[in-house]
């Protein structure tokens, strides 16, 4: 997430939203973004368990990252990391 | 709920004198024959794929701001059934517009969101066509709700507080703001000369507002949860506090927390709204909540209503408002309007789960279960729960909930191979409003989402936003930007 953060703090004027999800309550934001000095990222919970339609059958629950393009196709989606992919994919995208 | 009363209408009667194009009011509405203690009278949908997100109602019209077909105004029929008039008055700014309020005087007022940052807030001309006036800009801020008086209008901004403006003809003069000590400014309303502001996880900002020209912060009420939206009668405030539920505050005490009483949403709390003498209203996401305050320190469930949504999704009920006697409310895909009968008693079926997904299963045995809960006035039976496929066992228990009494539903697989599956389990109940509620189950299931198939194509993706307590999705909060979702969590 990092990278993704670095990028979205050069270029904040670009098109590109970046969302970190966690899959839990809340109660682990406050750590999380302690622990990675990442306070201006904007924060949503999925608290319906949405991650379950994201999973692939055998993949690992997370971390999951999904590139969403302007018209709302899923052009990445990984169930494990891959340095840069995301960021890749979502400037494909723009 | 009380009957309509005439000083009731003749308070709404001139109120309405400057907000609506001069129609009659509708006569007092009817309640119509059966067993259920609320019912539907009238609902108007939109187009697939946008959502309304906030109403105002002035005289006998609804203005509905909607995600990205700009205002639409509706009226109200005398059977209290909904019309549209205008499909789509154009916004100053984007698409959509995010709050709308109504002032005492009837005048209605609209703010939306610019994409990129920034708002815009301007009044919404009294035309009949949601015309919308010149509006004036909020580079900086991010517009949450609205509070119009006959004199001003308040602005709540999220983290950069509160913007208050002059009103003037259709016209806005900001002539003060206040900014420090805020977390997310989410919803305002007047208690005397004090500004409450339902101020996210600070709790309610206590305002001091007699010059609203110099409003000065005094100090914050602790509350249970994200304060998102605000409401008095009296000297007690009523709070939505999202998944915290509603609470009630004493402003007269020295310190109004622990609050005087507590309902325990079995949704998310997002807006109120007062009805009557002694009841609330609450937009409940899941459904629409009505409580009985007669005693602020043992807030009651009376009744609960779901709205059916065009593809049978779950109802996300974002606002809630009472006119003449009938409870309007918005929820994404349409706007409802119910009448109560809460004289009448009532069985009432809540299920903390929409549907079973029993993931991957091959060998062994597994089982899953949903919490259930009468959320009714009358014993809930389950006189039969069935599900459509042999390796499935479905069991309830208990089958007879008494009043607020939670049960649970549960099935049990054996699998005898990797094969896919896709059922539902049905209950049967004497809820008046949901006598057969089938409930899908899957496992095997390879229904996950694939590179360039659509996000969230049912509309079922619904985060939290951890700043507001706001419920949103990609596509409403970020239609036409590229987004990435990175999740993290401990399991």
């Amino acid at each position: 997430m990092s990278d993704l953060y670095n990028e979205y703090k050069q270029a904040p004027n670009t098109e590109i939203k970046i969302i970190a999800v966690a899959a839990g309550s809340g109660n682990d934001i406050e750590q999380f973004k302690a622990n990675y000095g990442i306070e201006d990222l904007e924060y949503w919970m999925d608290l319906t368990s949405n991650y379950n339609k994201l999973i692939q059958p055998g993949g690992f629950p997370f971390p999951i990252e999904v590139v969403i393009d302007r018209t709302g196709k899923i052009v990445y989606l990984a169930n494990n990391y891959s340095a840069g992919a995301a960021l890749k994919a979502a400037n494909d995208a723009l | 709920m009380k009957r309509f009363f005439l000083a009731a209408i003749l308070a709404l009667f001139t109120a309405c004198g400057g907000g609506d194009s001069g129609s009659s009011l509708p006569p007092s509405v009817t309640v119509p024959d059966g067993e259920d203690n609320v019912m539907a009278l009238g609902n108007v949908g939109i187009a697939e794929g946008a959502l309304y997100n906030d109403i105002a109602i002035s005289g006998r019209t609804i203005y509905g701001c909607t995600s990205w077909m700009g205002l639409r105004v509706i009226n109200i029929n005398n059977d209290y059934s909904l019309s549209t008039t205008v499909e789509s008055a154009p916004v100053p700014e984007g698409k959509g517009c995010r709050t709308i309020t109504t002032a005492p005087d009837g005048a209605v007022y609209v703010a939306g969101q610019v994409t990129g940052g920034g708002s815009w807030v301007a009044r919404v001309q009294n035309d009949g066509k949601g015309t919308i006036a010149a509006p004036v800009s909020l580079p900086d801020s991010q517009v949450q709700s609205l509070l119009a008086t006959d004199s001003h209008v308040v602005v709540t901004a999220g983290d950069t507080g509160i913007v208050v403006f002059k009103r003037s003809g259709n016209s806005l003069t900001q002539i003060s703001a206040l900014s420090e000590g805020f977390d997310q400014a989410m919803g305002a309303t007047l208690w005397n000369d004090t500004l409450l502001v339902a101020d996210g996880l600070s709790g309610i900002a206590r305002i001091a507002f007699a010059d609203p020209t110099a409003p000065a912060m005094e100090d914050h009420i602790k509350t249970f949860g994200t304060a998102r939206r605000i409401q008095v009668r009296g000297d007690v405030a009523y709070v939505a506090q999202v998944a915290g539920g509603v609470s009630a505050y004493d402003l007269t005490a020295a310190n109004p927390f622990p609050p005087l009483g507590y309902w325990e949403t079995h949704g998310s709390s997002v807006d109120l709204a007062l009805s009557g003498e002694n009841q609330l209203l609450v937009a409940n996401f899941d459904d629409v909540a009505i409580l009985d305050t007669t005693d602020p320190s043992d807030l009651q469930l009376i009744a609960t209503e779901r709205a059916e949504t065009p593809a049978g999704l779950n109802p996300r009920i974002v606002a809630v408002h009472e006119a003449f006697d009938v409870i309007f409310a918005a929820e994404w895909s349409g706007i409802w309007s119910f009448v109560t009968a809460t004289d009448r008693l009532a069985a009432d079926i809540h299920l903390y789960k929409s549907a079973l997904d029993f993931g991957i299963v091959t060998a062994s045995k597994k089982g899953k279960g949903i919490l259930i809960q009468n959320l009714g006035s009358k014993d809930l039976e389950i006189t039969n729960v069935v599900v459509d496929h042999p390796l499935f066992t479905p069991e309830v228990d208990p089958a007879t909930l008494k009043p607020q009494e939670k049960g649970l539903l549960s099935v049990n697989f054996e699998p005898e191979n990797n094969e896919a599956i896709e059922t539902h389990v049905t209950l049967y109940t004497n809820d008046p409003d949901e006598p057969e509620i089938r409930v899908p189950i899957t496992a095997n299931s390879s229904k996950y989402l694939q590179l360039g198939s659509t996000f969230d194509a049912d509309g079922g993706m619904i985060y939290t936003e951890h700043a507001t307590g706001n419920e949103t999705t990609v596509q409403q909060k970020y239609a036409g930007q590229v987004v990435i979702l990175a999740y993290f969590g401990s399991s």
